[in-house]
C-alpha cells in the first residue's frame, strides 16, 4: 500500500481523500448499475482520462493490471463464447474500468490522509486506525531490511542461484536467522518509541 | 546558585551488569555528557532512566517516574512510528493533545537543517538526515529530560555540534535537561558535566581527555600519523560533491604510479524518482587509502553499492581488475560475480544486522567459506580477521546476538576481512565505535594498505588536508 502511492499535483491528487472515496463509490454503483452498453464504453473510457489526468501513463496502468487484465480477460472469452460478444464487451469495459478506478485511488491518496478522513469523516475507531497505519509501515521496513542483509550477505559471497535444493534452503539461513531477530526487535523498539512519543492505549 | 534537582540515581544496579552501582545525579538545566567503551552499559542506564528496561532487581525507575522523558534510540530509524516525518511529529503532539501548525513544523525542520527532506519518507532519508528526523520528532515534544544515545554518530562535526549548541541553548533557557552518550569530543565539550562509566561505575571525566585524547576525526588520526601521502584528489558529483581523496603509505616508493585495480567510466546512476549520478568518473589505485567525504545525504554508500557490483548501474562502465562489470540489464555469470566478491569487501552502515551463525567464529567464517578458501586455510583467515579487528579472543566462540552494539560491528568486520578482499569498502566504519576500537581499527586499516591492498573509507567529516 506505502509503495503504490505516488505524490503528485495533479488534479486527482489534490481532491480530499473523503471526496474521493465517495465519488468512486458513486461511479463504480452507476458504471455497475446503468445497463446500456454505451454507457460501459464510456465509463471505461472516463476511467482512462481520470488515470491520464492524476499522471499515470497508460502502459504503466496496464503493466500495473496485467494480472488482473488477463483474469478478466479470460472471462471475457468464456463470456463471449456463451452469450456473445456484444453482452460480453460491456461487462468486461464495466469491471476493468473499476480496476483503473481503484488503482487510480491508491495512487493518488496518501494512507496519511485516506486514515485521517477514515477518522474525522467516518468514525472509525483511532486505535483501529493506528494498529493499521503501524502494519502497513511495517512492510516496507521489513523489505528494507531484507534488501540491505541480502546485499551484507552477497557481499561476504552468498550464493542463492545455485546448488541443490538441500544447500540452496541451508544457504537461507543467513538472510532468514537476521530477519527474524529483525523483525522482533523491531517489533520491540516500536513498542518502546510508542511509549516514548506518550502514547498509551488506555486513553 | 542552587540548582534545583531533576533527579537522582542512588547505586542502581544495571541489567546484565550485576557489578554496577550507578550513581547519577541530574539538575534541571544541566546537559550531562556520558562517555565510556562499547559494552559498559551507557545504553542500558539512558533505557532505565527513560523506564524502558528494569534494572539488575527487576525493578523499573521510581526516581524518574514524574519527570516526562524523551528518549532518541540508537538507530535513528528505530525512533519512527510512521512512514512519514511529519506524521510522526503530529502523533507526538497529539498524544500531549496539541495540534502542529505549519509554522512550527517549519521552524523545526530549520532547527534540524531538515528543510529539504520535508517530503521525504524515512525510507529514503540517509542515515545522517534520519538521525536529525529523530531528534526532530522527540525534540518538537519538549521533555523535561532528553536522552540521546550516539545521536549525533552519522552527521559531520560541523553540522552535529551547530545543532547540539543550538538545542543545548534552548534546552537552558528552559530549564530542561539533556543526558547524552557519545564517542564524539567534539560533542562532549559542549556539556555541562562529563562521567565516563566504565565497569559499572560512574566517575567524573574531563572532556578533552574523555576520549582519543584530541578532538579530531578518527580519520584524521589514521592519517596524521605522518604514515600516509597525499596522493591525488577526485572530485564525484552525486545529490552533491563528494571528494575522494587517495594517500599512499610512506616509504612504499610513493613516486612510483600504482596499476588501477578499479574504474568507473562515466557512470550513471538513478532511484526511482530522482538521478544520483550523471556520467562520473573514478579511479581506484592499489595499495592506496581513500576517504570519500560529502556531507550525508550525497550518495556515498550509493557509490560504495555501485563500486563493489552490489547496485548495477543504468550506463557508463565500471572495471574491476580484469573484470567489465556490464551496466544493468545485461546479464553477468555466477562466476564472475564471485571473482568480484572475492576481490572487494564491503561493509554497509548496518553491518552488524548480518551477523547470523551461532558463534562470532563461525560467521567470521562464513565469507572464506563461501569464497572457497580451504579449511586449512579457513582457521588462519578467521582469527587474523578477529585479531585486526581487536575482538577478544574470549568473546569468539560466543554467540554475536550477546555482544554490545559496538562488538557486533568489529564482529561484522571481522566477517568481511577475513575473505582477505583486495578491495576493502568502509561505509562510515567509525559510527557507534568507541576510542579503543578506533584504534584497532585505524591499526587494521594501515595493515591492510601496507599489505598492498587497498581501502576506501566514507565519511561525512570534511579533511583539512593543510593539517596532514
Amino acid at each position: 500500500m506505502y509503495s503504490q502511492y505516488k505524490a503528485g499535483k495533479s488534479l486527482i491528487h489534490r481532491i480530499p481523500a473523503c471526496v474521493k472515496i465517495i465519488g468512486m463509490i458513486i461511479f463504480i454503483l452507476t458504471g455497475l448499475t446503468v445497463q446500456k452498453p454505451v454507457f460501459a464504453v464510456i465509463f471505461f473510457c472516463l476511467s482512462i482520462v481520470i488515470a491520464i489526468a492524476a499522471g499515470i501513463h497508460p502502459k504503466k496502468l496496464f503493466l500495473k493490471t496485467r494480472y488482473i487484465l488477463a483474469l478478466l480477460l479470460t472471462g471475457f472469452v468464456f463470456n463471449a463464447l456463451s452469450r456473445g460478444w456484444i453482452t460480453a464487451l460491456p461487462v468486461f469495459l464495466r469491471l476493468y474500468a473499476i480496476v483503473i478506478l481503484a488503482q487510480v485511488f491508491i495512487f493518488t491518496t496518501a494512507p496519511e490522509e485516506l486514515m485521517e478522513c477514515a477518522e474525522n469523516k467516518f468514525h472509525v475507531n483511532k486505535e483501529y486506525l493506528i494498529s493499521i497505519m503501524i502494519a502497513a509501515g511495517f512492510l516496507p521496513l521489513l523489505q528494507d531490511s531484507f534488501h540491505e542483509i541480502r546485499t551484507a550477505q552477497e557481499a561476504r559471497g552468498a550464493d542463492w542461484m545455485h546448488g541443490s535444493l538441500k544447500s540452496k534452503i541451508k544457504g537461507m539461513i543467513p538472510l532468514l536467522v537476521p530477519i527474524f531477530r529483525f523483525t522482533l526487535q523491531k517489533a520491540e523498539t516500536l513498542g518502546e518509541a510508542l511509549t516514548i512519543k506518550g502514547y498509551s492505549s488506555q486513553k | 546558585m542552587i540548582k534545583e534537582p531533576l533527579f537522582r540515581l542512588e547505586s542502581i544496579k544495571l541489567r546484565h551488569l550485576p557489578e554496577s552501582a550507578i550513581d547519577l545525579s541530574c539538575a534541571r538545566g544541566e546537559v550531562i555528557g556520558l562517555c565510556g567503551g562499547n559494552g559498559t552499559g551507557k545504553t542500558t542506564l539512558l533505557r532505565y532512566v527513560a523506564g524502558l528496561d528494569p534494572d539488575g532487581n527487576g525493578k523499573f525507575r521510581e526516581t524518574t517516574r514524574a519527570i516526562q522523558i524523551g528518549l532518541v534510540f540508537q538507530h535513528a530509524k528505530d525512533n519512527l512510528v510512521f512512514s512519514g516525518l511529519r506524521k510522526d511529529v503530529e502523533f507526538g503532539f497529539k498524544n500531549l493533545h496539541q495540534t502542529l501548525s505549519d509554522e512550527i513544523y517549519h521552524k523545526l525542520l530549520s532547527f534540524f537543517e531538515l528543510q529539504e527532506e520535508e517530503t521525504k519518507i524515512y525510507r529514503w532519508m540517509s542515515a545522517g538526515t534520519a538521525e536529525r528526523a529523530a531528534l526532530l520528532s522527540i525534540w518538537s515534544q519538549k521533555p523535561d529530560l532528553l536522552l540521546l544515545d550516539e545521536a549525533f554518530s552519522h552527521q559531520d562535526p560541523l553540522t552535529a555540534c551547530a545543532i547540539f549548541s543550538r538545542m543545548i541553548r534552548e534546552v537552558k533557557s528552559q530549564n530542561r535537561s539533556i543526558i547524552i552518550t557519545t564517542h564524539e569530543p567534539e560533542i562532549l565539550e559542549l556539556t555541562d558535566t562529563v562521567y565516563r562509566l566504565d565497569q559499572g561505575r560512574i566517575t567524573p571525566a574531563v572532556p578533552e581527555l574523555a576520549e582519543t585524547g584530541n578532538e579530531r576525526h578518527p580519520v584524521l588520526n589514521l592519517l596524521s600519523n605522518g604514515c600516509f601521502i597525499k596522493q591525488d584528489v577526485q572530485i564525484i558529483s552525486g545529490r552533491n560533491d563528494m571528494v575522494l581523496t587517495g594517500f599512499v603509505p610512506k616509504g612504499s616508493n610513493e613516486s612510483k604510479i600504482q596499476p588501477e585495480v578499479l574504474r568507473l567510466e562515466y557512470v550513471s546512476f538513478s532511484y526511482p524518482e530522482k538521478d544520483v549520478f550523471v556520467r562520473q568518473s573514478c579511479s581506484i589505485k592499489k595499495g592506496t587509502l581513500y576517504y570519500l567525504s560529502g556531507c550525508s545525504g550525497s550518495g556515498k554508500s550509493t557509490l560504495m553499492l555501485l563500486m563493489a557490483g552490489l547496485m548495477r548501474h543504468k550506463s557508463g562502465m565500471i572495471q574491476i581488475a580484469d573484470i567489465t562489470l556490464p551496466a544493468s540489464g545485461s546479464k553477468i555469470s555466477g562466476g564472475t560475480i564471485k571473482e568480484i566478491r572475492k576481490k572487494i569487501g564491503f561493509m554497509g552502515q548496518h553491518a552488524e544486522r548480518q551477523l547470523f551463525a551461532d558463534t562470532v567464529w563461525e560467521d567470521t567464517a562464513y565469507a572464506p567459506k563461501n569464497l572457497g578458501i580451504d579449511a586449512s586455510g579457513l582457521n588462519d583467515c578467521c582469527e587474523n580477521a578477529l585479531r585486526m579487528v581487536g575482538l577478544q579472543e574470549n568473546l569468539w566462540r560466543r554467540s554475536p546476538f550477546t555482544l554490545s552494539s559496538g562488538e557486533k560491528r568489529k564482529a561484522a568486520l571481522a566477517g568481511i576481512i577475513s575473505a582477505e578482499p583486495e578491495i576493502l569498502l568502509l561505509d562510515d566504519p567509525y559510527a557507534e565505535i568507541d576510542a579503543e576500537g578506533i584504534v584497532f581499527i585505524n591499526q587494521m586499516i594501515r595493515n591492510y594498505v601496507a599489505n598492498g591492498r587497498t581501502v576506501l573509507i566514507s565519511g561525512t567529516g570534511r579533511l583539512n588536508v593543510q593539517s596532514i
